[in-house]
């Protein structure tokens, strides 16, 4: 079964975002969304996410699914300690604790369950971040630019963290992302948003699907000439 | 040099330079810090200090829990409601603006003397409060709002894990400055309304008698009770604070 977005449009006062926009997204499996910069794709996340709801369109297969969400910014409640952060979200679990543990375990910040964010690094910020998306049983996990801003070292520590977090359930992933080398890494299928506003005759889709998560140095290089290739297109396009 | 010893070196150089002032000028314009002290210590031993105290702390206290309950309810809900907003805005502006000494004459109009100034307390100290837990809720950050939506957390766990977090910094703020105000204008109250009991009785009577010793020896008691209550509230924010509210 798929995941439709269906003549969706959008915009901001005069500024259209989305015109007729359609997209059919695979489950179970890490749905990337490329964009420049600005071009839309966290409002296209928030309407999924049923954060923004003033849009016209049809969101078909999404009705009564449940989200987590990976934000740009990590959105953790600063008066709460790392354990209460998870404890929060997790009010229904009859085993929260366990979740909360394995969870911190996983993104190796068991022992630091007892700080408060403003006592954590940037790095261990967004792992928290990652654990309390995982940990919450959703149907759907949205990330947005979660490793942007970051030094190599430490997204490559939070990439891994998120693949191996990823391979345990297989979660519907929708990633969006303005850097090719995170989407040609993440993604089973990047979607290439193209046109201002963003219409589906301009996006194209391109497959990555890998048995392991790394693809070799040689397919990421054709990939990447791909995907350029398609964007200067979408601009002459547009 | 340490910051206690300073403030020790503050505190003496300023009643120095009052006993000074009181050689020079007409004792019965100001008295000297002996005398004050004086009146004091007969005032505390004398009858009645306790009764007089107390009475004008209840109702100090009286006035500022319910200001404080009542800010609370009105200021979740216009922050929470526009048109509750715009329906109490004129009368908190009418509040705000009134005089205190009109007010004061006012409230004596309908209630009696002795619960007057609790009444002007309440109203006194009520704009500040709902100002503040308006400014609380209009702050709270939406993206934490968007975030517990997402995470699917009912009305009331959003206000328990949220909004609760977010308004205390301001309501805190808010009971500090309240708790001031609450003891000049229910004492100015007292002095107006001069009911039986109460600092602002006593202060009144100490006028009408002349007795700048006790006006002054009274005015020390007021300012060291206002600073014991301070120095409680603020231990009472600090137990209730947590680290990471003030980020």
């Amino acid at each position: 079964m798929s995941l439709n977005i269906i003549n969706l449009s959008k915009s901001y006062d005069k500024h259209v975002v989305f015109e007729n926009f359609s997209l059919s997204l695979r489950e179970n499996e890490i749905n990337c969304i490329l964009g420049e910069s600005g071009c839309g794709k966290t409002t296209l996340l928030n309407i999924i996410a049923q954060i923004d709801e003033e849009f016209t369109g049809q969101l078909e297969g999404f009705r009564n699914l449940s989200f987590s969400y990976i934000f740009q910014e990590t959105r953790l409640l600063p008066w709460y300690t790392v354990y209460q952060n998870l404890e929060v979200i997790l009010h229904h679990a009859d085993d929260k604790e366990d979740i909360i543990e394995t969870y911190l375990k996983l993104v190796g910040l068991i022992d630091y369950k007892g700080y408060y964010p403003y006592q954590l690094s940037g790095g261990m910020k967004q792992r928290l971040s990652i654990a309390r998306a995982f940990a919450f049983k959703s149907d759907i996990l949205l990330m947005d630019e979660p490793f942007k801003g970051l030094d190599p070292g430490l997204k490559k520590i939070l990439i891994e963290a998120f693949i191996d977090l990823w391979e345990q359930d297989k979660r519907t992933i929708i990633f969006v992302t303005h850097d090719i080398d995170e989407a040609l890494l993440l993604g089973d299928d990047v979607y290439i948003l193209g046109g201002n506003p963003i219409r589906k005759k301009l996006t194209t889709s391109i497959k990555c699907e890998k048995k392991k998560r790394l693809l070799d140095m040689k397919e990421i290089k054709k990939k990447k000439e791909l995907i350029y290739k398609t964007m200067i297109t979408q601009e002459e396009l547009t | 040099m340490n910051k206690s010893f300073l403030k020790f070196i503050a505190v003496v150089f300023w009643i120095v330079v009052w006993w000074m002032i009181s050689k020079i000028v007409d004792t019965f314009l100001l008295p000297s810090p002996e005398q004050t002290l004086n009146s004091l210590y007969h005032i505390v031993t004398g009858g009645g200090f306790f009764t007089t105290l107390f009475t004008s702390l209840f109702r100090i206290l009286i006035g500022f829990i319910l200001s404080s309950i009542l800010g609370l309810v009105l200021g979740i809900l216009s922050g929470l409601n526009e048109s509750f907003d715009i329906f109490i805005t004129p009368i908190m502006a009418v509040i705000k603006s009134v005089p205190v000494i009109s007010l004061i004459l006012i409230i004596l109009f309908w209630t009696k003397a002795s619960n007057t100034p609790i009444v002007v307390c309440l109203l006194m100290c009520l704009p500040v409060m709902v100002n503040a837990v308006y400014d609380g809720i209009k702050n709270v950050d939406i993206k934490l709002i968007a975030m517990a939506k997402v995470y699917k957390l009912n009305k009331n766990e959003t206000t328990k894990h949220i909004y609760y977090h977010s308004i205390k910094p301001y309501f805190f703020t808010a009971t500090k400055a309240c708790l001031n105000l609450g003891f000049r204008v229910t004492i100015a109250a007292e002095v107006l309304s001069n009911p039986k009991y109460g600092l602002g009785r006593v202060l009144f009577d100490a006028k009408v008698y002349l007795n700048i010793a006790d006006l002054f020896a009274w005015t020390v008691i007021i300012v060291f009770c206002s600073y014991i209550f301070e120095l409680l509230l603020k231990n009472i924010i600090h137990h209730n604070s947590v680290k990471g509210e003030s980020s």
